[in-house]
């Protein structure tokens, strides 16, 4: 299998004032295209961070991260930019969606980021849409959705620019557990119907058990 | 209760810029309002100072006029009331020659004194004398000026040329600069033996001014009036003429309030949106608090302590730099001529006034946070707990009704207001313009962005798209608009009024069409004929007028009033006469009729036929209205009737002033002209010099405006960083979002500038919006304060105030743009 992110030797540490807290220590891992991977551990063991720092939003300290096979620390931010448009897309916890911007901009987000023209983008906008099941709430804005739909809109705008992975921190983390079901559903179609890589950080066994593999963290290591 | 006011006090230490803000809005608003409000007092005092100068401690004065059989008058009957008075003291004004070489000399203004009298009323302090006493004879004192540039010293001689006749004296002090000896650089003076003169003069026991000061100032009036009896045929005045000097400075404080009332404006907006984030940061807290048991009157006495501590302290501090601005604008108004005679600026205010500014920046602190505070407890604490408050401004309809009903206003109405209240309601219309323009900027700024969104995508890609998405009801933004707009139209108002004031002064300067002007006294034919023939004279015209004439019951007046020559008038001084001039003056000639100016026209109300009663030297006497003119002499309150009836009515018999024309340098004939009348008291001015003259002082004047309108736009430019600065706590998370999602360091970059650069080109086309809206009110209010001046809008003013609005929100936006672009995208997005 072709790996598709690599880490080697990643350490994190945080300055906390005087203090330097050590958050990740010497994570080497590798996940295959295809893969949908569950990150696991308890809470403040370094699962987020790790997912940050592979999708190039923080730096670590040392050691190195490749995603296709492209080291992370020699990229400019824009070259950094271009991947996170193109090559990967962001689920959070909390949503994150633009508050003044409306379903389809917020999904549209990557698209014009990348300079191209959003008419361009019609069809598959239309068909992200529909796969998400928002194709009637295309021109509210977050605030007139639930946190499912909320959810399903971050999802739609991680999947417009067709990237080969998806990062996930903690995605149903804040959604009931029947909304949750339908997202981790939703994940689990996009995985296997149109090979996306996926990794999700979780604390619930369940939503890992719809992935392929887990990785465990505990006190920054892998475990 | 203590524990909210420790979190609010921490609040107010850890917003630093926030606090500087509010305390500077109030501190400028009280200071600004003080000067304004001391102003006049202080331009007053200026006045009083410059008439101190020639009348030391007198309070009474008395000269000869038109009416009075001769020049000098007897002391002897003041010296009768002695009992009621301080002292009585005489003096007889002449002139010299003093020829300092072959081809120098100087006028000296001779001022006839008894010592012991002067030493009384305006004492003079002298550096070095030699046998000053007894003060007689040909003995003479001299300014310590006049002495170091003639190199004289006490026992020196000099000669003075009086009546034609030579006079050798002998320098017996040297006085130091005060009183008489203040002198402006242009006239020199010197104090000679009374007696000396009345006998040179022949004016034994007479002399040509008395000053008086009663032992009791309260009986000032009454000894007026006696002595008004006494001297029935002479002037018995106010040494300092108070009511005159007062209705002078108020009007001059009219455009001062102006300017406040917009920086009050200001202040209040910015207090108000401060005190919207102050409660929307306090709501969890309050929250809290109140679900713990605190009453809403507790919480909001917290807030309303902390707007009246910004209040107190401001208004403090505003005191404090109000006394400074209102030195400086003091000095301002200090002519060369008053720094030449060594006046220091001079500033005179009351506690009364100190404490009015004070309690108007707690008031203003007070009012303007107390909706906010209101709304805050307004919402259940439920609400607050669950987080449930709806943020996000909501546009609502009878906003803009009322937007669109205030602009109208200001707009229609003032046109229709009579002129008493035309002054309180075109203020009133400053602050209507200003609330009108927040409440419609929602709509403008909505509508700008409409346009700009199709241009954008062309021109800036879809970062642009972006930008102008972020825009969109962004209360920031929107405040952004709103003090850049108002700080914008502040700038134009005041600018383009002085624009057109100068302008206008310009214009009027090209009514006059001669080249030299004077007065010399007792102008008569003969003195004419002697102008005419001085080389480069080529024609001349004896122009008379009479000053301060009272209309009907003499409440109203007509500040310059001409007497035309039925051919020449025309010819020499342009009044702007509406109609056919030529025709019209001819006929001022015929019978007791006048041409007013369309400014007098206003305030009386009259039209051609009517008839107005002039209170003349002789009685009153009617006068039919025939036509009008456009002028702006004397603040336009000018009027022209025949020269037969200004000398018969008002007993003229000499020439006002000799007007010359010339095809050659005004300035060097104009020397000429002095050198032919040497040896007589001439005031002679170029044309081109009166207008140069005029110029400085409006310079003078406007500066100071301008301090104020430049005040106005720094609190402006404070309240936009403010703003950019809150704006971009509230947007950390959702530019860190774009950030995850692919947005690179220079996108941020760009995508911020193009919002500072929209909002800013918004702000700047809103602000000319508001002010064309201000200055389509400043002509009525010129005009409710006589000075009828037309507006000259300036293209490249305006064009200024886009390009300066939006260089401001540019560079106001570097600081969020670099941050954004070292934001820490992980942090800003793992914590809520
Ligand atoms: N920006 C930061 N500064 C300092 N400490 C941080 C920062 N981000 C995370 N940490 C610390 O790193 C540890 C791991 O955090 P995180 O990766 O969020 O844990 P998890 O997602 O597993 O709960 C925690 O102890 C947290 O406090
Ligand atoms: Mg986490």
């Amino acid at each position: 299998m072709e790996a598709i992110i690599e880490t080697n030797g990643l350490f994190k540490t945080f300055k906390l004032g005087m203090l330097d807290v050590e958050v990740l220590k010497d994570i080497n891992v590798t996940i295959g295209k295809g893969e949908f991977v569950s990150i696991m551990g308890p809470s403040g063991s370094g699962k987020s961070t790790l997912l940050y720092l592979i999708g190039g939003l923080d730096k670590p300290t040392s050691g190195s991260i490749r995603i296709k096979g492209k080291e992370l620390a020699v990229m400019k931010d824009k070259e950094q930019s271009i991947m996170r448009r193109r090559d990967i897309g962001f689920v959070f916890q909390f949503y994150n969606l633009i508050p003044n911007l409306n379903v389809e901009e917020n999904v549209m987000l990557p698209v014009l980021l990348d300079g191209k023209k959003m008419k361009a983008y019609r069809s598959r906008l239309d068909e992200i849409l529909e796969i998400v099941g928002l194709s009637d709430r295309r021109h509210h804005t977050p605030r007139e959705l639930s946190g499912g739909q909320q959810q399903r809109v971050a999802i739609a705008r991680a999947l417009i620019n067709e990237p080969d992975i998806i990062l996930a921190d903690e995605p149903i983390g804040n959604l009931d557990s029947k909304t949750g079901t339908e997202v981790m559903k939703l994940l689990q179609r996009i995985n296997k119907e149109q090979g996306k890589t996926i990794v999700q950080v979780t604390h619930s066994r369940e939503a890992a058990e719809y992935g392929n593999r887990t990785i465990n963290v505990r006190d920054g290591k892998v475990s | 209760m203590g524990i909210i006011f420790r979190f609010v006090l921490r609040n107010i230490k850890e917003k630093k810029f926030r606090t500087f803000l509010i305390l500077f809005s109030i501190t400028m608003s009280a200071a600004l309002f003080f000067a304004a409000d001391a102003m006049s007092g202080s331009v007053e005092k200026i006045v009083v100072d410059r008439i101190r100068k020639a009348v030391g401690s007198a309070e009474i004065l008395i000269t000869a006029n038109e009416k009075s059989p001769s020049r000098s008058m007897s002391m002897a009957f003041a010296q009768r009331l002695g009992d009621k008075l301080e002292y009585v003291a005489g003096t007889i004004h002449g002139s010299g020659i003093y020829k300092v070489g072959r081809d120098e000399s100087i006028r000296i203004d001779l001022h006839g004194f008894d010592m012991e009298e002067l030493q009384q009323m305006n004492p003079v302090a002298l550096t070095a004398e030699q046998k000053l006493y007894p003060f007689n004879g040909k003995k003479i004192i001299i300014s310590q000026n006049t002495a170091k540039k003639y190199r004289l010293a006490p026992g020196n001689v000099l000669d003075i040329e009086i009546d034609r006749q030579k006079h050798r004296f002998t320098v017996s002090g040297i006085a130091k600069p005060a009183g008489i000896f203040q002198e402006d650089g242009q006239s020199t003076n010197a104090i000679i033996p009374r007696a000396f003169l009345a006998g040179l003069y022949d004016m034994e026991g007479q002399v040509t001014a008395i000053y008086a000061k009663p032992k009791d100032l309260a009986e000032k009036q009454a000894l007026i009036e006696q002595l008004s009896k006494i001297y029935n045929r002479y002037s018995v005045r106010e040494a300092i003429p108070e009511e005159d000097i007062k209705r002078n400075a108020s009007t001059f404080t009219v455009p001062f309030m102006m300017m406040v009332v917009l920086v009050l404006f200001i202040s209040v907006f910015i207090i108000y949106t401060s005190f919207r984030v102050i409660t929307t940061e306090m709501l969890p807290v309050i929250g809290t608090f109140r679900s713990i048991g605190a009453t809403k009157t507790m919480t909001d006495m917290v807030l309303l302590a902390e707007s009246m501590t910004y209040g107190i302290i401001g208004g403090a501090l505003g005191c404090g730099l109000g006394i400074g601005m209102l030195y400086i604008m003091a000095n301002m108004l200090l002519t060369p001529a008053d720094k030449a005679a060594g006046f220091a600026a001079q500033i005179s205010y009351s506690p009364v006034q100190l404490a009015t500014a004070f309690i108007l920046a707690v008031v203003l602190s007070v009012i303007s946070s107390l909706v906010p505070i209101i709304k805050v407890s307004k919402i259940s604490v439920k609400d607050i707990v669950l987080n449930k408050i709806d943020t996000t401004k909501k546009r609502r309809k009878w906003k803009l009704a009322a937007g669109i009903l205030l602009f109208a206003t200001v707009l229609l109405l003032p046109q229709y207001m009579p002129r008493k209240i035309a002054v309180t309601f075109d203020m009133f219309c400053m602050v209507f313009a200003s609330i009108s323009i927040v409440l419609l900027i929602p709509y403008l700024t909505a509508g700008f962005i409409k346009i700009f969104e199709k241009a954008y995508i062309f021109i800036f890609g879809n970062e642009g798209t972006l930008a102008v998405k972020n825009l969109r009801d962004n209360k920031n933004i929107l405040n952004n608009i709103s003090l850049l707009a108002m700080g914008i139209s502040a700038l134009l108002l005041i600018n383009t009024i002085s624009f057109s004031v100068f302008k206008e002064v310009a214009n009027a300067y090209r009514g006059y069409h001669y080249a030299v002007r004077f007065y010399i006294d007792e102008a008569d034919r003969e003195k004419l004929g002697k102008v005419e023939r001085v080389e480069g004279v080529d024609a001349v015209y004896g122009n008379m007028y009479v000053h301060d004439i009272g209309v009907g019951d003499g409440k109203d007046r007509i500040m310059l009033l001409y007497g035309a020559d039925r051919v020449k008038f025309n010819d020499y001084i342009d009044v702007g006469i509406l109609g056919d001039a030529n025709a019209l003056v001819d006929e001022l000639s015929q019978s007791r009729s006048i041409i007013i100016s369309n400014a007098l026209k206003y305030k009386f109300g009259v039209e051609i036929g009517d008839k107005l009663v002039l209170n003349t030297k002789t009685g009153d006497r009617e006068y039919r209205v025939i036509g009008f003119c456009e002028t702006l002499f004397q603040n336009g309150q000018t009027a022209v009737i025949g020269d037969r009836f200004l000398k018969s009515d008002w007993k003229l018999k000499y020439i006002s002033e000799v007007l010359v024309k010339t095809d050659e340098d005004p300035e060097v004939l104009k020397e000429r002209i002095k050198e032919s009348f040497k040896d007589q008291q001439l005031y002679i001015q170029t044309v081109a010099g009166m207008e140069r003259e005029n110029n400085e002082a409006n310079t003078a004047l406007f500066g100071i405006f301008r301090i104020f309108s430049i005040m106005t736009m720094v609190i402006g430019v404070f309240g936009i960083l403010n703003n950019f600065a809150i704006s971009f706590m509230e947007r950390k998370r959702g530019l860190a979002m774009m950030r995850a999602n692919g947005m690179s360091k220079g996108q941020s970059i760009k995508m911020i500038f193009i919002e500072a650069l929209t909002g800013g080109l918004i702000g700047g086309a809103v602000g000319i919006l508001t002010g064309i809206l201000l200055i389509s009110v400043i002509p009525y209010l010129l005009k409710a304060i006589d000075m009828p001046i037309p507006v000259h809008y300036s293209g490249l003013l305006f064009a200024q105030g886009l390009i300066g609005g939006t260089v401001v929100t540019l560079i106001a936006s570097l600081s969020p743009a670099m941050k954004s672009s070292k934001l820490n995208i992980m942090e800003a997005i793992k914590y809520e």
